[in-house]
């Protein structure tokens, strides 16, 4: 880990999509309102102030997950309810991996764990493929349509295949514990975010 | 019952596995990137054990796992398929759960989808 944990404030959120690309993996209560309901806008909180709880930086291919895990369980432990703590720690083990797993030669991995009023996100962002970046859209959009229905199917693809199966930690944070998933794009430059609901 | 005396728990960062001869007891949290070459080595070496051991049933106490990342849910996934395989005269896989716990609830009527008539899924007190 190349920096101890940092507090830092930004004066205001990220505008969502300003940047690139944006898309949204939207949780089952979510999907379940009416397409009017769906379609207005986000909640305040979304876009209020945004303090930065934690901003980690990691060379791609490194293996952070242990030690960060355990810096993360006692840090969150002191901060949030023990169910935003269990959420948000698996969120993170989940994005990390994909993150320095996924990121090309030469770019940093940042992740981080920002807090607008009173809820937890947690953000990996890394410098990947063009191909990598299709794959992850398919990958949240089938999980958009399904959360469960892709756990699930992820499980049994797992009994038959011998490689990593990265979109199964993907289907853990929106199935498991109910987080949305949010994928901004940038040129190489990819961010994927779990909020909650 | 089965005969722990040749099984050597792994050392694994932030596990603690305990023996007992009705199965084992995981504490802790699965963190590492691979766990297949520590812990799924050696839940092969105990499924090898209760097949010699003819264990008509197994236990596997994971109410003290508090996390497991991705990779650590398919060694459960791999010990379902291992208790299912037709051609070998099996037991029966009791996991212990904590349905408190948030992965331990979601993830394991699933596993036992795969593998129904092997796996029991048990909400131990």
């Amino acid at each position: 880990m190349a920096d101890s944990p940092t507090r830092a404030s930004r004066p205001t959120a990220r505008p969502s999509g300003q940047s690139g690309q944006h898309s949204r993996v939207q949780a089952p209560a979510e999907r379940s309102r009416p397409p009017a309901e769906r379609s207005r806008p986000p909640a305040e909180w979304r876009t209020a102030r945004e303090d930065v709880l934690v901003r980690l930086m990691f060379t791609p291919g490194s293996s952070p997950l242990e030690a960060t895990h355990t810096f993360l369980e006692a840090f969150l432990a002191e901060r949030v309810p023990p169910a935003a703590a269990q959420r948000v720690c698996l969120a993170a083990y989940e994005l990390l991996s994909n993150a320095t797993s996924y990121a090309t030669l030469g770019s940093d991995v940042v992740f981080e764990i920002v807090q607008r009023q009173t809820r937890v996100c947690v953000r990996a962002s890394n410098n990947t493929i063009a191909a990598r970046v299709a794959m992850l859209q398919q990958q949240l959009d089938k999980i958009r349509a399904d959360p469960e229905e892709t756990f699930v199917a992820e499980l049994r693809r797992s009994m038959t295949s011998g490689v990593a199966r990265p979109m199964l930690g993907l289907a853990r944070i929106a199935h498991e514990v109910g987080l949305e998933l949010e994928l901004e794009t940038s040129g190489a430059r990819v961010t994927v975010t779990a909020l909650p609901r | 019952m089965l005969n722990t005396s040749s099984l050597r728990p792994p050392d694994v960062a932030n596990v603690e596995v305990r023996l007992s001869p009705e199965g084992i007891t995981l504490l802790g949290s699965i963190t590492t990137k691979e766990p297949d070459r520590s812990l799924g080595a050696f839940f092969r070496t105990v499924h090898d054990a209760a097949l010699r051991s003819g264990l008509t049933e197994l236990r596997v106490d994971v109410r003290g796992l508090g996390f497991v990342n991705s990779s650590a849910i398919r060694l459960f996934i791999d010990w379902a398929i291992w208790v299912s395989q037709p051609a070998r005269t099996s037991y029966r896989l009791r996991f212990v759960r904590n349905p408190n716990v948030t992965w331990q609830r979601v993830s394991f009527p699933a596993i036992a989808q795969l593998a129904a008539e092997h796996v029991v899924i048990d909400d131990g007190r």
